[in-house]
Formats: C-alpha cells, sequence, structure tokens
C-alpha cells in the first residue's frame, strides 16, 4: 500500500497544487492523494483560490456520478485534506498581527539578555524584526527559517501525514514537497520540512538501518516569471523579479552543501519569463495567473508518486528535459522518468486535457443553453431525445434534467469548470506556450475578476476543432461535427444515474470522441 | 435501418413493393371493377400503373434528398430549417397525390367511374407518396434529423 502526501509551501506552493486538481479533474494523478499547505499569508490570492478549488473538486467529484457503460478517469483521484475543522494550512502565527521581534520576543530579550539581542541584530536588520509577518516573508527566507523550524507534527494539516503510517512499509509514504526557491515562505520552508529529523527520519518514519517509510520528493521551482512591478509605495520590504537570480543562486549554494532529507529533487524552472500580474508583497492582491510550469511541477509530482516501488532509490540517477527552442507545446512537456513510456504519457496528458476543455467549454457554451430551454424546445436534438425523450418524467431527478434536484450538480460543474478554463488559458501565450488556444474559448484578454466571456460555438462554429493547438494543423472539424460525431454517439444508460449525471456524462463523451476524430483529421 | 445507404436502398424497396402490389398486382381488378365507358381496362390499368409510379418515383426522390440531407454534418446545426424542409417535403408529397388522383379523374371524367373508386385510387396515392415518406423517414431519418418527422 502506498500514500501520496503533496505539500505546497507558499504562493507557487498553492499554485502547483491547482495546476494538480486540475490534472486530476482531467484523470491524471494516483487514486488518492493527501493534500496541505503553509503559508503564513492568510488573506493570500492564490492561496485562497487553491481553497476554494479543492471545495469545488471535491464536491464536483461526490455529485457528478460516472456512467458505467462509458466510464472515464476524469476526478479519479481522491483528494484527502484534514476533515472537519481541523486546518488544511499551517498559518505558522496564531494570530494575523506577527513581526519577527515578537516572535522572537525580541523585546524581553532586549531587557533580560542584551546579547542574544545583539545577536538578533547581527543575523536581523531593524526591518526584518518591525516588518508584520502577515503577508509571508517578502522575500526574506531567513525569516521564515526562524519561524518555521519547529513546526507542530503531532497537529492537523501535518497530522495528516502520520495517519495509517503504521501500516506503511519502506518508501510507502511518498511525500512531495513543493514550493519556490526564489521568494520567501517557500524558499524558508523547503529546507526546514526537508530537514532530516522532521519528515524522512521523524520517530513515526523510521525503520532502523537508515531506512524509513518515507520516500521524500521535492520540486524546487526556479524563477519562472515576472511580474510588473508599479506601485511600491508604502512597502518598505518586498522583492521583485529582478531580486530572483541571486536568491536563487545562494539557495542552490545552500541546497548544494546542506545534507537534507530528500531522496529526489526536481529542479523547474524556465527563462521565457513571461508576466503573471501585477506587484504585491502578498494577501488578496497577491492572485497571479497560472503559468504552465506550475503544471510541469504537477506532473512531475505524478511522476514521483507513480514511480515502481521498487526503483533502486539509492543509486543516484539524473534527468534532463528541456525544450528545444522558444516554444513550449505538447511534445515538449517532462512527464516521466520512464523513456519508454514518454510517448504514450504525452499522447495520453494531451487527450485528457483537451477532453476535459472541450467538455468544459461545450458543457458552459451549448449545454448551458439547452437547459435554459424547455424540454419541448429541444425535443428535435436527437442527442437529447435520444437520452431523456422515451422515459421523460418531469418531477423526476432520474428522468428529468431540468429537475431542481439537479441543480447543485449543475452549480458545482459550472463553477469547476470555469475555474478550469480560466486555468488552461492562462497558460496560453500565443507565441511561446502552444498547448490551449485561449483565442478559440474566450472573448479578448482574460479579465482581472475571471469572469469569462465565452464565446457561442453555435455561432463561431470553427473554433472548436482549433482549440488544441496541434490538432489545428490539419482540417478541423466544427461544432456540427461536434453535435453530430460527438453529442449524438452518446447515448448514455440510464441505471440509476440522475438525469444531471448523465447530461454531463453526454458532454465529456462527446468532447472525447470529438477530439478523437479532431486529432484524427490533424 | 437509419445508416446510409442501407436507408436508401431500404426505402426504394419498401416502395417499389407497395407500387407492385398497387399498381401491378391490383392493376386489373383496379381497373377492370370500375364501370368504363368507352376506356378499355387495360388502358385504364396502364394509367394507373404510370399514375402510381409517378407518386412511388417523387416519395423516393424525396426521401432519398432527407437522407441526404439529414446525413449532412451542418444540417445537425439547423434542426428548425430542416424541420421546416420536412414538412414542406410532406406537403409536397400531400399536393403530389392529390394532383395524382386529379389527373386520374380528368382523364376519366366522361367514363362514368363511381366516385368510391376516385376514393380508392386517392388512398392509394397517398400511400404511395406522403404516408410511405412520413413511414420510411420516421422509421430511418438519420440520426441528426430522426426526431423530426411528425409523432417521433
Amino acid at each position: 500500500m502506498q500514500k501520496n502526501v503533496l505539500i505546497g509551501i507558499g504562493g507557487t506552493g498553492s499554485r502547483v497544487i491547482e495546476s494538480v486538481l486540475h490534472l486530476c479533474a482531467a484523470g491524471l494523478g494516483p487514486d488518492k492523494l493527501h493534500i496541505f499547505m503553509i503559508d503564513p499569508d492568510r488573506g493570500n490570492g492564490n492561496l485562497t483560490r487553491t481553497q476554494s478549488l479543492i471545495k469545488k473538486y471535491t464536491e464536483f467529484r461526490e455529485k457528478w456520478e460516472k456512467a458505467p457503460d462509458r466510464p472515464n478517469s476524469c476526478f479519479k483521484t481522491e483528494i484527502i485534506i484534514p476533515q472537519g475543522d481541523e486546518p488544511f494550512v499551517w498559518n505558522i502565527f496564531e494570530d494575523s498581527y506577527y513581526t519577527l521581534g515578537k516572535y522572537i520576543n525580541y523585546d524581553n530579550i532586549y531587557q533580560n539578555n542584551r546579547d542574544l539581542a545583539d545577536l538578533a541584530n547581527v543575523l536581523f536588520t531593524d526591518q526584518e524584526l518591525k516588518t508584520s509577518l502577515e503577508r509571508g516573508f517578502r522575500g526574506h527566507p531567513s525569516i521564515g527559517a526562524v519561524v518555521m523550524a519547529d513546526p507542530p507534527m503531532d497537529e492537523y494539516p501535518f497530522k495528516l501525514l502520520w495517519d495509517g503510517v503504521e501500516s506503511l512499509g519502506e518508501n510507502d509514504l511518498r511525500v512531495y514537497i513543493v514550493g519556490s526557491i526564489f521568494g520567501g515562505t517557500g524558499a524558508a520552508g523547503f529546507p526546514t520540512l526537508g530537514a532530516n529529523q522532521l519528515i524522512k527520519f521523524n520517530d513515526k518514519a523510521k525503520l532502523g538501518d537508515n531506512k524509513s517509510k518515507v520516500l521524500l520528493g521535492g520540486a524546487l521551482v526556479l524563477p519562472y516569471f515576472s511580474f510588473s512591478v508599479e506601485n511600491t509605495a508604502n512597502e518598505s520590504m518586498f522583492v521583485t523579479a529582478s531580486d530572483f537570480p541571486i536568491a536563487t543562486k545562494a539557495a542552490l549554494q545552500y541546497y548544494n552543501d546542506k545534507e537534507l532529507g530528500f531522496d529526489q529533487y526536481y529542479l523547474i524552472g524556465d527563462s521565457l519569463s513571461q508576466k503573471v500580474g501585477k506587484f504585491s508583497t502578498g494577501a488578496s492582491t497577491q492572485n497571479n495567473q497560472p503559468h504552465y510550469i506550475e503544471l510541469v511541477s504537477g506532473l512531475a509530482s505524478f511522476d514521483f508518486f507513480n514511480q515502481p516501488a521498487g526503483d533502486a532509490l539509492n543509486e543516484r540517477k539524473y534527468f534532463i528535459a528541456s525544450r528545444d527552442n522558444e516554444t513550449v507545446d505538447w511534445g515538449t512537456l517532462p512527464l516521466t522518468r520512464d523513456s519508454s513510456r514518454l510517448h504514450i504519457e504525452r499522447k495520453l496528458l494531451k487527450k485528457l486535457i483537451a477532453d476535459f476543455t472541450v467538455f468544459s467549454y461545450t458543457y458552459l457554451t451549448f449545454g448551458k443553453s439547452i437547459l435554459a430551454k424547455s424540454h419541448k424546445e429541444v425535443s428535435l436534438e436527437s442527442w437529447y431525445s435520444m437520452n431523456f425523450k422515451s422515459q421523460y418524467k418531469e418531477d423526476s431527478e432520474l428522468y428529468n434534467p431540468r429537475h431542481n434536484s439537479n441543480s447543485p450538480l449543475y452549480e458545482t460543474a459550472d463553477q469547476y469548470m470555469n475555474s478550469f478554463l480560466y486555468w488552461i488559458c492562462s497558460m496560453d501565450d500565443q507565441d511561446m506556450v502552444k498547448l490551449i488556444d485561449k483565442t478559440k474559448i474566450i472573448n479578448g484578454e482574460i479579465p482581472d475578476d475571471k469572469k469569462l466571456k465565452l464565446l457561442d460555438p453555435e455561432f463561431y462554429k470553427g473554433n472548436i476543432g482549433h482549440i488544441v493547438k496541434e490538432d489545428a494543423l490539419g482540417s478541423p472539424l466544427d461544432f456540427n461535427s461536434f453535435r453530430a460525431r460527438g453529442l449524438e454517439a452518446s447515448t448514455i444508460k440510464q441505471g440509476t444515474l440522475t438525469a444531471g449525471s448523465i447530461y454531463l456524462n453526454i458532454f465529456y463523451n462527446a468532447a472525447s470522441e470529438f477530439n478523437k476524430q479532431n486529432s484524427f483529421n490533424s | 435501418m437509419n445508416k446510409s445507404p442501407v436507408n436508401y436502398f431500404l426505402t426504394a424497396a419498401i416502395v417499389a413493393i407497395f407500387w407492385v402490389v398497387f399498381a401491378v398486382l391490383m392493376g386489373p381488378y383496379l381497373s377492370e371493377s370500375p364501370n368504363l365507358a368507352e376506356k378499355d381496362p387495360a388502358d385504364l390499368a396502364t394509367l394507373l400503373q404510370i399514375i402510381f409510379g409517378a407518386g412511388a418515383l417523387i416519395t423516393i426522390i424525396l426521401t432519398s434528398y432527407w437522407y441526404y440531407y439529414g446525413n449532412k454534418e451542418s444540417t445537425a446545426g439547423e434542426l428548425k430549417k430542416a424541420k421546416g424542409k420536412w414538412t414542406i417535403f410532406f406537403i409536397i408529397e400531400l399536393v403530389v397525390s392529390v394532383a395524382l388522383t386529379l389527373t386520374i379523374i380528368m382523364l376519366n371524367i366522361s367514363e362514368g367511374i363511381e366516385a368510391s373508386w376516385f376514393i380508392i385510387y386517392f388512398a392509394i396515392n397517398a400511400l404511395l407518396t406522403f404516408v410511405l415518406f412520413w413511414l420510411t423517414t420516421f422509421l430511418m431519418s438519420p440520426r441528426s434529423v430522426q426526431f423530426i418527422p411528425f409523432g417521433k
């Protein structure tokens, strides 16, 4: 038995978790995944977005029943987070207004032990001691290293690591930690959690003879984005993208010298330096756009979780993957250490992401427009009538897709799919990142409020065949083909499924069928 | 049954069978039973074969076009237009059956044939035109347009 745990540290960590969740929604990922986060910035926009996404993911997964006759792997991963009121995030500080000085009790030390206070003054500037840490460590990992040195391992969320650990064998507890190396929280938390005694050789994990139940992996995310710095007034301590290289160099030197408990490292970065938003020191305004490097970091976690149990873990190996030019496409994403499986896994990744994208797009546009009309009004649609006409009962949630009892499912689907499309469209860069073409899905740029204006596929009929950039090279199919080859080929056996679930299954199946044929055309 | 070309062949076969039954096998009965003033029953039988054949041929043509049109992927996106087209075809078939019956009446107006026979000829014309059009499209329309015929 294997247990997989993903720990995200700081803003980058939360954004990688966002990517992992969307990949799991598309059907990638392990069967079970435990997740928690570390971030002192309680109101961080990236963190809030990820927390809300986990809730949406879990709700959608619970409510959407899959068709037994047409199984798909969407949401196959069970995401496990601390239950009930137990915290999902370790916020480090008990209350929101904290400074390093307050944390180390500087005033008291200054009164009672002047030598110790002087040491603190040598290690930290006055500004570092007095700046509020409610928005994180502001690119100063030395502060984070102090306050994160002794995490409460017997309390949630850390306790999530040790639930059921008794039954695990050597390397069965796979812990993947991800954070940025160039910022504040990630750079501080990564080596702290990687310390030998904390997780790898924790008393609960030790097996003797230098063996452990824990296989510890870490993704060090190197600088990969930039942001516009327009307004730094009223901010005294912060980092900008120009600080990233020097911070990275220092951190890498540290990791090279320091013996940490990590069994495997993933070093992930990018020199394209795409902009992901505006400058922010933290809180709700730090809400960056998703980036493909977060997708890559998420895929690296799957490589880590999926590695064979009996692999020669003691043998030191290096795997390198890079793009050949400035373009990132489906064929350049690193997916697995097993080169014999690379081609298959790339095809699977492209298929599942494309299927979920087309599923989300068509459901949110055409699918919802059909639901907004009456049963009688849409009875000419053969795909609809094949599935709902013969057994239609107005007052039954099993036979009427518009029954009120199906509304919660649609609301959840609506929210999750919008988040997914926001994520996948944000990664699109017309020149360099060529995965999904956002211009075929949304009208204009992605708005700050993240409410996407989706293009009507019935009006822009040709767009759907161009959504996956590689598939747009041949003779792509159009929305009429989606109806004829996708929807009309998707009859779902009712069984015990609700009409709402059937409705979603029809659209997923149609998306998958359409992409298969569209891809074949290219 | 709604797959191409099976639906084309089946439709042609069904219409042909009905034509053979009414125009060839029942031809002598339909032409010899009515009272004719001057016309040779064999001439009336030939006329009925031609009239019934014309109706059957128009049905095959319109039904085949409907199958072709229903098979086009663009039709899946214009179902209201398709519904309009089917209704027009159905009305054409209805008009054709009436017109063909009127032709029989006009060409035999001086023969003194009882009105009940003209009703029977109309019934056969109706069967070979709009009834068969409805029946075959009801049963064998392509997937995209299968719910368009009346009563489906």
